[in-house]
């Protein structure tokens, strides 16, 4: 049987800041297998997202071998439900999902519960915290700046109602409907069934499939961290890394529904948790509120801070399902290359491919370690669109060394929302600094297709004449995507 | 009958917090009785004259009733009983302690305690904003059930504490019962560090500005330092440690072990742990070696501010072996070994006795080295300065050798002043002014206008009373015919003899070149009628103290500070250089990365001798340039520039992780805890 000799990566524009990946695994020029990891945006729409959808089916003759939905958030899954009537007429043999989908996995059952208690609490804050704010009674206290200042606290709660309304999938702005299934559960599900459905765990090797002979699909991550102490690192953090490599197993804390004894006392909003005699009366309140609520006092009240903690609690939410990513790396088994594909994966989860477990269930499976599978690099697709917590730079980066190292990084710059600071933010300038001199400029964006910063033009200048002609003849751009050939 | 007055009032509370009670070695010392200036009008809440306690509620929906400190019982049982599930004595804690650490600040500083003031619109009949004032904040507010979350904060916008109590999740383990609820407003080291926030924010309020690594971690490691050095004050805390050590009396072990078990029973502030060393499996202290890369290479900010803690509490250990060196001998008979069993209770006391004295002394030095520190833009090299002028000018006689400890601290750290060619007591003191400096006599002319302000102040302890007299000065008061130091500067014909003369000695411009640096101005009549334009100088604060050395030595000063701002955008320049020119609004200017940036400089001036005694400064200018030929052409000063761009848009942005900024809580943020519980 004649094995993969390249692989045909197409990132497709969406309409916005998101990933669609097709790989097309080549024998001999003719594809033999087909795959599609996530189809989102993050405020696209369908007449947006159709052209890229519509080039998939075309592209795969309406049959996908494999199908990966990396994690869900809406810049990953929306085309699921935005392009549904043509994913309708594709079918998917294979479905993977990372174990934390599986509604049957224990941990994976704890986690998404307290994630959903969370959210549902996070957008409750928001939407209350508003609401006094908006309060348009309410005379603005002569304070310099007071303006001003409330329009920052509001601005907070609402990027945190859109983090939410994000997690969730619904469009940034649009009112969540109450009892509305959210669209990013409707959109996995939807994936769910559309083929057969294997959830990965981090150390699986997976070989020998039909059509991708020659291939090892190696699964790094997400680890199995009952306890989040891995999803909880967004950033390099050397301290909570040593933290959480030392726990002893991946099972963390028993969860609060199986302990013996339910002791303390639950803080119920609304409800104080000192005894009544301490209670002032309704008429030493009205005096109370008197002062409290005088035009001198206002601008002392501390109304709302107890919901503004929401806003840094969603964005620490938002990178922890970045953080459940389905993350992977596949090799070319003769030649040892390897594509790196992480999904949005921030730290925790690179640093729990290191895990001396994953590494070496890797090895044993796949005969490769972690650091050897970064070692042999040769491209890389970028986490999370270039944000500065994307790439692990301690644990990822520095152990990619291949001078073939080509990177391509879904990123249309003018279309990154407020809530992820805006458009300067990305891709981060230092990251992107080393990615440029890692891959000596051949680096690929959705909006620019090949890079076009001056430092890269310059390094691109020193290529090789091999290199200049290889990276060439593999890159090409379509209506709706840029595509390029990774040879085996 | 202000003769019959009780000097203190009594207030029971805890030393550490609820579950230091639990821990069997420290059961019987963590309640003690805090002994606070009394106040006369103290009404329920408690509302003094310097906080109100305002315990709302919000996630609650409830307020809780004051407590009244004055009701017969209460007071005659030493305030309400340590309890956790009684609000009013949490309403006790806070004030206890804010207003003890208040107690230690004011006796350090030779003056009342100010909050930072408030810019308010005046109210037009037609309902209309007018004119801007500053409104003198009188009370801190204090909010022991702010918020429900692991932390607490002050809010400099509010003038306001905010404390958090939370869950306590099982994986804290610890004291804690799993599920119960933790106060932070029961904690003395929170409520003491929140205090200080306020209090230096009072003095500083630009120290909150990320213009240098130091800037973050000045306020949170100054914060601790005040916490934890309030602990050893309380001999009690001491003796119960001596007393368990044994004769093992290891100062560094001793003393550092007890601090790090101060930290812990926080369970949030982990700068400590991790400045100053831990404690292995078996119980045994391993102290943390300082490296001198430690000042370059930490730079986050909480890292940062434990750089600082660990600084000055190295210091405190050396002070502490020094004064207790004798009376180990004599114990020891000279052998330095401690024979085995139980120390005498008569050792125990005076070991206790020592800490407490060198606590309290090193307290005292930290907080008045915050009148020798620029008002911009600090750094610990600075500070180190500050602290050595500050005690050198105080305590003629060093005999316990506390500066040579200070600056053997800082240095082992890699904390080295800038511009001093070397590390002596006399080269780190900063330089007394010249009187031959000051050949037109105008310093002399503003120490005696200065004079008439100490008359007015003099006396004064009303803090209201204070601070509109300062305004007055400050700013003027046509009722009382008093024309402000600013017009007093710039209008009467001081000022002008020798502009370039104040420009070396402030580092702020006061010359035609301002415009050049693009400092705002405002346009001024002269005394002679002439309509000049002059640049914009912010007379930030007028304060006198009195403070009277061991040796009787008498201090009288008035400290000044000014400050100066332009706004800067940045240009890229060859050769992956920046370039910082003057803004400008214009489209494209717009697009460019812009900052304000600052000069300040503190003056002291001594009213013994009328004279201009220190000038402590931060140049907005390239002190290169200072000459004091005819022509001169000022630039921005190219290393402080440079530095502040890095903290606040280049590479050192986020190492620091301080609050960007224009935040609206930076406090809030650098408090939380960095494992958020979801």
């Amino acid at each position: 049987m004649s094995k993969v000799d390249a692989i045909k990566f197409r990132m497709y524009d969406t309409g916005s800041v998101g990933d669609c990946l097709l790989l097309l695994f080549q024998k001999q020029g003719q594809t033999s297998f087909s795959m599609l990891i996530d189809c989102g945006g993050f405020s696209t729409s369908t007449a947006k997202i159709s052209p890229a959808v519509l080039d998939i089916q075309k592209t795969c003759g309406g049959k996908l071998d494999l199908l990966v939905v990396t994690h869900q958030h809406l810049d990953h899954v929306s085309g699921f439900n935005q392009a549904k009537t043509i994913f309708d007429q594709i079918t998917v043999k294979d479905v993977w999902m990372s174990w934390i989908e599986n509604k049957n996995d224990a941990v994976a059952k704890v986690l998404k519960t307290k994630f959903g208690k969370t959210l549902a609490r996070l957008q409750d804050h928001a939407d209350r915290a508003l609401q006094v704010m908006g309060n348009t009674n309410q005379v603005l206290p002569p304070v310099k700046d007071a303006g001003k200042r409330l329009e920052k606290r509001k601005l907070s709660m609402q990027n945190t109602r859109n983090l939410v309304h994000f997690e969730l999938g619904f469009e940034p702005g649009q009112k969540a409907l109450k009892g509305a299934k959210p669209t990013n559960d409707q959109a996995m599900d939807y994936v769910r069934n559309k083929g057969k459905i294997q959830y990965r765990l981090p150390g699986e090797v997976i070989k020998d499939i039909t059509g991708a002979e020659g291939m090892k699909f190696f699964m790094l991550g997400p680890p199995r961290d009952r306890d989040m102490k891995f999803f909880k690192i967004a950033l390099k953090d050397e301290e909570m890394y040593h933290l959480a490599m030392n726990s002893p197993t991946d099972e963390g804390e028993m969860p609060e529904e199986e302990r013996l004894l339910n002791t303390g006392i639950d803080l119920v909003e609304g409800r104080s948790p000192f005894a009544d005699e301490f209670l002032m009366d309704a008429a030493a309140i009205r005096a109370f509120n008197k002062v409290y609520n005088s035009e001198a006092f206002a601008w002392r009240q501390i109304e709302t801070d107890w919901l503004e903690t929401s806003a840094s609690i969603a964005l620490k939410a938002t990178r922890l399902t970045n953080n459940t990513s389905l993350a992977m790396a596949i090799e070319f088994e003769d030649s040892g290359r390897v594509i790196l594909l992480p999904g949005d994966a921030q730290s925790g989860n690179w640093m729990g491919w290191h895990k001396p477990d994953v590494s070496q269930q890797l090895k044993d499976n796949g005969g490769k370690t972690t650091v050897e599978l970064l070692n042999h690099t040769v491209f890389y697709k970028v986490g999370h669109h270039g944000s500065h917590n994307g790439t692990a730079s301690v644990s990822g980066l520095e152990y990619v060394k291949s001078p073939d190292l080509v990177a391509m990084m879904p990123l249309i710059q003018n279309a990154i929302p407020e809530e992820w600071g805006g458009s300067t933010n990305f891709p981060a300038k230092p990251l992107y600094k080393v990615l440029i001199d890692k891959t000596k400029g051949r680096l690929i964006r959705t909006d620019q297709g090949v890079v076009t910063a001056a430092k890269a033009k310059e390094l691109r200048g020193q290529l090789t004449r091999e290199e200049k002609k290889e990276f060439t003849n593999s890159f090409a751009q379509g209506s709706c995507y840029v595509e390029y050939v990774i040879r085996g | 009958m202000p003769g019959n007055r009780p000097p203190f009032r009594k207030l029971k509370g805890y030393a550490f917090d609820p579950s230091t009670s639990l821990n069997l070695s420290t059961a019987d010392i963590n309640e003690i009785v805090y002994k606070i200036p009394w106040e006369v009008q103290l009404l329920p809440g408690p509302e003094g004259d310097y906080i109100k306690v305002i315990d709302r509620d919000p996630a609650s929906n409830a307020v809780y009733k004051p407590v009244d400190l004055n009701e017969p019982s209460i007071l005659a049982s030493d305030g309400l009983t340590p309890s956790e599930t009684n609000p009013q004595f949490h309403q006790q804690m806070v004030y206890a302690v804010v207003m003890n650490t208040i107690k230690n600040f004011e006796m350090a500083l030779g003056r009342k305690v100010m909050w930072s003031n408030v810019q308010k619109f005046r109210k037009e009949k037609n309902g209309r904003k007018g004119k801007m004032y500053t409104e003198f904040v009188e009370k801190l507010l204090v909010y022991p059930h702010a918020v429900r979350e692991q932390n607490a904060y002050y809010s400099p916008d509010r003038k306001a504490l905010l404390f958090g109590y939370y869950n306590a999740t099982p994986a804290k383990g610890g004291t804690f019962l799993p599920g119960g609820i933790v106060y932070s407003c029961l904690s003395h080291d929170i409520i003491a560090h929140e205090t200080t926030h306020a209090i230096l924010d009072g003095m500083y309020p630009r120290y909150m500005e990320t213009s240098h690594p130091d800037m973050a971690g000045f306020h949170e490691g100054f914060a601790d330092i005040i916490a934890l050095l309030q602990h050893f004050t309380y001999p009690e805390i001491v003796k119960n440690e001596i007393r368990q050590t044994q004769g093992k009396l290891h100062a560094e072990s001793m003393l550092g072990k007890l601090a790090v078990e101060f930290g812990q029973s926080t369970g949030e502030y982990h700068s400590l742990r991790d400045a100053i060393g831990t404690t292995d499996a078996n119980g045994t202290w391993i102290p943390k070696v300082p490296s001198t890369a430690d000042y370059e290479t930490m730079i986050e900010c909480h890292d940062r501010g434990a750089l600082l803690v660990s600084a000055v509490f190295d210091a405190f250990v050396a002070i502490y072996k020094n004064r207790t060196a004798d009376l180990l001998r004599i114990a020891t008979g000279g052998t330095g070994v401690m024979p085995a069993g139980d120390i005498h209770p008569d050792l125990v006391g005076r070991l206790a006795d020592e800490a407490s004295k060198a606590a309290s002394h090193v307290l005292c030095m930290c907080v008045r080295a915050l009148d020798y520190c620029p008002p911009v833009d600090l750094n610990y090299g600075d500070y180190l300065r500050a602290l050595i002028t500050a005690d050198k000018e105080l305590v003629l006689n060093d005999d316990h050798h506390y500066r040579i400890a200070f600056i053997n601290a800082f240095r082992k750290r890699g904390i080295f002043p800038e511009g001093v060619p070397n590390l002596s007591v006399d080269t780190l003191c900063y330089n007394v002014l010249p009187e031959t400096a000051d050949k037109t006599g105008f310093m002399k002319q503003i120490s005696d206008y200065l004079r008439k302000f100490k008359e007015q102040l003099a006396y004064k302890t009303d803090r209201r009373q204070i601070f509109d007299i300062t305004q007055d000065f400050i700013t003027g008061n046509d009722e009382e015919d008093q024309p402000g130091f600013y017009r007093y500067l710039f209008g009467q014909k001081v000022f002008w003899k020798n502009p370039k003369l104040f420009e070396n000695i402030t580092g702020l411009v006061f010359s035609s070149s301002f415009k050049k640096l693009g400092i705002g101005h405002s346009r001024m009549n002269r005394q002679d009628g002439a309509a000049i334009d002059v640049p914009s100088i912010e007379l930030h604060s007028l304060k006198m103290h009195n403070r009277t050395g061991p040796d009787g030595q008498v201090q009288n000063q008035i400290i000044m500070t000014l400050m100066q701002r332009c706004t800067v955008m940045v240009k890229d320049a060859p050769g992956d250089k920046k370039l910082y020119v003057p803004y400008t609004k214009s489209k494209t200017n717009d697009e460019l990365d812009r900052f304000t940036f600052r000069g300040g400089c503190t003056l002291i001036f001594d009213l013994n001798d009328l004279m201009l005694k220190h000038a402590i400064c931060k140049p907005i200018f390239d002190p290169a340039m200072k000459t004091t030929r005819g022509r001169r052409v000022l630039a921005y000063h190219p290393w402080r520039i440079a530095m502040q761009y890095r903290c606040m848009l280049g590479d050192y942005a986020e190492k620091i992780g301080f609050a960007p900024p224009g935040s609206t809580e930076p406090f809030a943020a650098i408090h939380e805890p960095q494992n958020a519980v979801l």
